[in-house]
């Protein structure tokens, strides 16, 4: 194994990465936001995600070309340090995916099943998919890009049954929810880190891709939300699972009940978001101790993780409390917004005093 | 061992021959015969040799060995050798006419349409079996002795302008390297050349000629084992798995409908025992209400949950499948109609399994039987897709799936990708995986195993 991906491959993990962190979703826990204003807060919230994704960007595009900026950084007292922020903010994001897939599951797919054999099972092939490498990991993402694509366009058309236009028609007159909703939207595009973290693996060119990831990405979600405003309406935001509720409405034919298709593209998703991430992960755990084999580095990552899952799936506080909006968008702008943007200028004012 | 000495006017020679081995009429008329025929006085040492071997039959085999070594692996390979005093070699006659197998039908990869000649035991045959497809001398090969007790002839066979010269020397280099004691069959060949543990192989084995060349058509190597019937491929796609001869004797639209059939069937021999089982313990709601009442109705008298239900009637079919291959035939035969209706009919009579549960296990049997190459692997995946769907149901197949392709992705042989043309796709050799295109366009492009390559 060579351990190199195509950007192509790059950007359908970064697509699946999104899809999951739009089915999760849940409007209601954010703001008291209509139908009408999650559609355009989908539109303003891509947007503004898309504009603070530049830094990373330029962040990766440089990095391709053997200009790391972050290189800087290496055999000083600071590397580590960075190192380990994104080591714990990984970690973060790897155990909210995994603790929202399991409440998802337990909830949804199986009351009866117990928790702790879905969280050893789950760990146990994320530490096999991620021990693999990027190459597995990126041709099973591009596989599942491709059905998630196909799986929605699906999910959609059998939709139309259940359409109503009325229930896009309410208006809101206040702006903070929907400048709320657009924000949170925004704060859950994780992803431009990702492919950062993901460069050195990459061949090919990382800007054309990154704008059709963004333009799929956007379509995409933009289909899904325009179908749930239409098929459920208000009622979407009294539930905990709107998009799977939607999905329940569905009928294509004789067959009807799409949500266990939903369900799969639910599972996969997550998991290969959640491998991805422990993927990155165990590369920067590996890079702060190079002395740590591949084994060693899985089972010290996967530790924590089956701790805090453990303790989400226990109390519903602790879920909620490391689901808490306002935690995520702190992280969002210290590392997806500030800690990019420190690194350019410093680089400049550095780059101007040797001029 | 046999010695034989002959006197030829003032000389003396030595032949030495394995008992058993080689054809003694050949050895007499073609060899003792013109000897004794031919005036050898004053010729003495190499000279005679040479002499001999220049006026002996030429038509067989013949060859000058220098060593030792050599002349008794010659010797022990059903060759007879001449020595005689004064002379730096002894020449070598290939005489083998040991018992061997006559050239019979293909067993294990039967086809309606295509050639019915397969491979058997007698390394030669089966080496002419395939030199006489190709009158090409871009076909070469190389041979190699191989385990350090049995000494077995070993042919990695290729064509020079299609296959990658890093990549036979690769082979060969793993082969000559292999610090291995016996070699009795391509099994022993198989595992030398793979690497790590996966649930598909990316080390195929073939017992068609016509196959072996085709595959060398493409970039592939051949490894031929003495004593084998299986010729050994390398690299070996998954797709491939699905392409058998008959897939280019038929019409490529009847040959679609054949290959969508074998990745439908696939598919139905992993998972569907798995889902059967989630259905019936996780996911009810899935299924249709009259169904679901049919299936609650039988699995209600049954006394197992529906896991160990499943587990246990692919056990016991299993297990008559497994005699019914090691009997002899005509008992075989009468294991399998025991097995069918005797176990199964009377266990569902007796409410131990239900029938829903039996007709799944038909199914899914007769699917993996669709796509014989893959059989261990599938029945393998199936037992465990079983357990987990028991235990998590569609999550847990979900996972599962995700793990299986992930090992799919990871298996590579000397850089070329097990799961091409998938992944990494590619569009031009979709012609010969999803679809079989009409000769016209694939005769044309020709398809390359180093295209695949990442």
């Amino acid at each position: 194994m060579q351990n190199r991906i195509s950007a192509r491959q790059a950007y359908s993990l970064l697509f699946i990465s999104r899809i999951i962190s739009l089915l999760t979703f849940v409007p209601s826990l954010i703001s008291n936001a209509l139908p009408s204003d999650y559609l355009a807060a989908c539109v303003l919230g891509a947007i503004i995600a898309l504009a603070l994704s530049f830094p990373w960007l330029y962040l990766s595009v440089k990095r391709q070309r053997g200009e790391d900026l972050l290189e800087r950084f290496k055999n000083t007292k600071k590397e580590k340090p960075i190192r380990f922020i994104f080591a714990l903010y990984l970690l973060f994001l790897l155990c909210i995916t995994l603790s929202r897939l399991f409440f998802f599951a337990r909830a949804v797919m199986f009351e009866q099943v117990s928790t702790l054999v879905l969280i050893f099972l789950t760990l146990l092939c994320l530490g096999f998919v991620s021990l693999s490498g990027a190459e597995p990991l990126a041709r099973l993402g591009g596989a599942s890009a491709i059905l998630s694509a196909v799986l929605i366009v699906f999910i959609s058309v059998s939709l139309t049954g259940s359409f109503n236009a009325e229930n896009l028609m309410y208006k809101n007159t206040s702006a903070l929810p929907f400048l709320l909703l657009s924000l949170s939207v925004a704060v859950r595009t994780t992803e431009p880190l990702f492919l950062f973290l993901l460069t050195p693996e990459i061949n090919g060119k990382l800007l054309k891709g990154f704008f059709s990831w963004w333009i799929f990405t956007f379509l995409a979600s933009l289909l899904l939300t325009f179908c749930l405003g239409l098929s459920l309406g208000m009622s979407a935001y009294k539930m905990m699972f709107p998009y799977h509720a939607m999905a329940e409405l569905s009928s294509f034919g004789v067959a009807e009940r799409m949500d266990s298709l939903l369900s799969a593209l639910w599972v996969l998703a997550s998991f290969i978001k959640a491998a991805m991430l422990n993927y990155l992960l165990m590369k920067t755990v590996k890079e702060i101790y190079p002395s740590l084999n591949k084994k060693k580095t899985a089972v010290l990552t996967l530790a924590p993780v089956f701790a805090v899952c453990i303790l989400t799936q226990s109390s519903a506080e602790i879920y909620r409390a490391f689901n808490l909006f306002w935690i995520r968008a702190v992280l969002y702008v210290l590392i997806i917004i500030l800690f990019p943007l420190v690194v350019i200028v410093t680089d400049k004012k550095h780059l101007k005093r040797k001029q | 061992m046999l010695f034989k000495k002959i006197k030829a006017d003032e000389n003396e020679l030595l032949l030495i021959s394995a008992d058993g081995m080689c054809n003694s009429l050949l050895i007499s008329q073609e060899i003792i015969n013109p000897i004794l025929a031919i005036d050898l006085s004053k010729k003495i040492g190499e000279q005679l040799l040479e002499y001999i071997c220049l006026k002996a039959n030429s038509d067989m085999e013949q060859k000058r060995i220098y060593t030792f070594g050599e002349a008794v692996r010659s010797v022990l390979s059903g060759s007879i050798i001449i020595l005689t005093d004064e002379a730096d070699f002894c020449l070598c006659f290939g005489v083998q006419g040991f018992p061997k197998r006559g050239i019979a039908s293909a067993n294990t990869e039967v086809d309606e349409l295509c050639e019915h000649e397969a491979f058997t035991e007698s390394f030669k045959d089966n080496l002419a079996l395939i030199r006489k497809r190709l009158h090409t001398s871009d076909f070469k090969i190389k041979n190699i002795n191989l385990g350090s007790l049995t000494k077995t002839n070993i042919s990695v066979c290729y064509f020079e302008s299609c296959a990658k010269p890093e990549m036979v020397e690769k082979i060969i280099n793993t082969l000559e390297n292999a610090d291995t004691r016996a070699v009795f069959g391509t099994g022993n060949i198989k595992e030398l050349l793979e690497t790590g543990f996966h649930i598909f192989s990316a080390v195929g084995t073939t017992e068609r000629p016509d196959k072996a060349c085709a595959e060398m058509a493409e970039g592939r190597a051949v490894i031929i084992v003495d004593g084998s019937a299986l010729a050994v491929i390398v690299p070996y796609l998954f797709s491939e798995n699905f392409q058998t001869a008959d897939d280019y004797n038929l019409r490529p639209v009847y040959a679609l409908a054949a290959r969508i059939i074998k990745y439908l069937a696939f598919f139905s021999a992993v998972l569907l025992p798995g889902i059967y089982v989630s259905l019936c313990t996780f996911h009810q709601q899935a299924l249709p209400e009259n169904m679901l009442f049919d299936i609650a109705v039988q699995e209600s008298i049954t006394p197992f949950p529906v896991m160990l239900e499943t587990l246990f009637i692919h056990f016991v079919y299993e297990t008559v499948r497994e005699a019914g291959i090691r009997l002899p035939r005509a008992v075989g035969s009468a294991v399998s109609i025991v097995g069918a209706l005797v176990i199964g009919e009377a266990a569902v009579s007796a409410g131990l399994i239900s029938a829903p549960m039996l007709i799944v296990v038909a199914l899914s049997a007769v699917s993996s039987f669709v796509i014989p190459k893959l059989y261990h692997s599938v029945a393998l995946l199936r037992f465990l897709f079983i357990i987990i769907a028991g235990f998590s149901g569609f999550y847990g197949i979900t996972l599962g799936l995700a793990c299986a392709v992930c090992d799919i992705c990871r298996t590579e042989y000397y850089g070329i990708p097990v799961s091409a043309p998938f992944s990494p796709f590619s569009l031009s050799a979709m012609r010969d995986t999803l679809i079989r295109a009409d000769w016209k366009k694939l005769g044309k492009i020709g398809f390359k195993i180093q295209k695949m390559k990442r």
